[in-house]
């Protein structure tokens, strides 16, 4: 059983309804975590759900912004965005980001850091530009 | 006292969503009544309702919700709004417009908001189960401002930068008819220029079914005639979603910045039954005592009333009492009666607004709805004059009559501008 076991548990049907209304870019990094769990995948799959949340403009890519961006000042992402996507991202990794977590997480690789810990996945540097270039496609 | 005036109307509603379409829903008695079955494969025993087609806010997740192209709703507001939250900023877009007011012309301090809705039990289930499945320790962040019943309030008031009145009102069936009654007296005593008047209801099993468990809903499969009000043969009311939005204002105001004046509110007035938790009292005695009220502090007579719209829900109780409270309070007088329920359903909460709405109209385009639907007349409606189809005539004066729960009864009384 690996680390990110309650995304592996979840069907293809049940990952897209869970992601209904969001981008297929977003659902297809989701499902490619599941199949490839990384770090590479990780990142990719949270910067892709947490773009939804953003304020306009819609469809803003994060995919390429550095680890440092940070979520309330560059992204906009007050306390009520933040706990609405790390609710979400509960409900797609079953990954719980609590209020006090959630209000000391301040930058994107923060986020992902948190994310990444919880799940048990250890840097792969290799396998994170693999994730990115897969998902790309 | 300030003369009130309505300038903007919006429709979200089982029989239209803009105005040229409810307007010819309402002349040619077009039902909006259609088959309904939330859960796909069950047989429920409610088989119709006023349904709000073109929309999908069926889901639990906003993010899953669509609407009609013409509305361009920010996923930002939309992710605190109940499902019937949609509804009603797109009616309240359309009321805006028709008043020839943006966004920036609300935010002044002198711009009013009265809600009506019941809020959203199907998502504040949803949100409580997953609460629940969670041992009580997380659960949605929004889901307390996106489901209680002061949702359309909290989300409206802040989407549009409400900066005067901000209320929610919750008095069951006339919700919005004190919404509107709460944000006359605002222009009307000059605490505000304007008042954003709107009801909305979300079309779910879990609104409408408990009214089952009451013995209140029709059972009726055949939309064409399962809301028949004032008839003999009623077997219960027909539940609708939707959203009805109202633009108010102090008539000075409005003259000054050249805005097209749709209606003069003359006034309204209220008077409870004090009498059962649910059913009317037999003789429509509170009804009849708020017409009276109404028609006295506007200053008119029953006798100038030419339209009525009835709140007849078509319950063998609710209408049997209204036809006596009508006969009573139009005693030597007849003005054309109907319920427009037969064609939208019950829009419960937003009835008021909805109704209200539907007497200016009347007034502005010039026609008396008919009372569709209707066969054998109740012999308590006996003397009533309850058109069967809609009259081409100008009515002079109109007036709204809603009851909810625990015996309250609310109208209002307009008339076309000077």
């Amino acid at each position: 059983m690996t680390a990110t076991r309650s995304l592996e548990a979840k069907s293809e049907a049940q990952l897209r309804q869970e992601l209904r209304g969001f981008p297929e870019a977003a659902t297809s990094a989701v499902l490619a975590l599941r199949e490839d769990p990384s770090l590479g995948s990780l990142r990719l799959a949270v910067r892709r759900v947490l773009a939804f949340y953003l304020p306009r403009p819609k469809g803003r890519s994060l995919d390429e912004l550095p680890a440092e961006t940070r979520l309330r000042e560059e992204l906009g992402v007050d306390s009520l965005t933040m706990a609405e996507a790390a609710f979400k991202l509960d409900e797609l990794l079953g990954v719980e980001i609590g209020t006090r977590d959630a209000a000391a997480i301040r930058t994107l690789g923060e986020l992902e850091a948190f994310l990444a810990d919880r799940l048990g996945l250890g840097q792969e540097p290799n396998m994170e530009a693999h994730a990115l270039a897969t998902a790309a496609r | 006292m300030n003369e009130v005036v309505i300038t903007g109307l919006g429709f979200v509603t089982s029989i239209g969503h803009d105005r040229r379409s409810v307007v010819e829903s309402l002349r040619e008695g077009r039902c909006g009544i259609k088959p309904w079955n939330p859960i796909a494969g069950e047989s429920l025993p409610v088989r119709v309702a006023g349904t709000v087609r073109g929309f999908d806010v069926e889901g639990t997740d906003p993010a899953a919700w669509t609407w009609p192209a013409q509305w361009d709703l920010d996923r930002r507001l939309v992710r605190s709004l109940p499902p019937h939250g949609v509804y009603a900023v797109c009616a309240l877009e359309q009321a805006l417009a028709e008043a020839g007011l943006e966004r920036r012309d609300l935010d002044g301090g002198n711009t009013g908001l009265a809600c009506a809705s019941g809020g959203s039990p199907r998502l504040m289930r949803h949100h409580l189960d997953r609460m629940a499945a969670a041992g009580w320790r997380r659960g949605h962040p929004l889901g307390v401002v996106a489901t209680v019943a002061g949702t359309l309030n909290f989300n409206l008031g802040a989407h549009y930068g409400i900066r005067g009145t901000s209320c929610g009102f919750v008095s069951a069936c006339t919700s919005s008819s004190h919404a509107l009654g709460a944000a006359f007296d605002e222009i009307q005593l000059g605490r505000q220029d304007r008042m954003l008047v709107v009801g909305a209801e979300d079309l779910a099993l879990e609104t409408l079914l408990p009214f089952h468990a009451m013995g209140a809903l029709s059972l009726e499969a055949d939309p064409a005639c399962a809301s028949r009000p004032f008839d003999q043969a009623p077997d219960g009311f027909v539940g609708a979603g939707g959203a009805v939005a109202l633009v108010l204002e102090d008539a000075e105001v409005a003259r000054r910045r050249g805005a097209q004046v749709q209606a003069r509110m003359l006034g309204w007035g209220q008077a409870a039954d004090g009498f059962d938790v649910a059913a009317p009292h037999p003789t429509g005695d509170g009804l009849a005592r708020a017409i009276t009220r109404t028609l006295g502090g506007a200053g008119i007579s029953a006798g100038v009333v030419t339209y009525v719209n009835a709140h007849a829900t078509s319950t063998i109780a609710g209408d049997r009492a209204e036809a006596l409270a009508l006969r009573q309070a139009f005693a030597g007088t007849t003005p054309a009666v109907s319920s427009t329920k037969a064609l939208t359903g019950h829009g419960l909460s937003m009835a008021g607004a909805m109704e209200a709405a539907f007497c200016v109209l009347a007034l502005t385009e010039g026609f008396i709805p008919g009372q569709f639907h209707l066969t054998r007349p109740i012999p308590e409606a006996e003397g009533l004059d309850l058109p069967r189809a809609s009259r081409c005539c100008r009515p002079g004066i109109a007036l709204n009559c809603n009851s909810g729960f625990g015996g309250t009864n609310v109208c209002h009384v307009f008339t076309i501008p000077n």
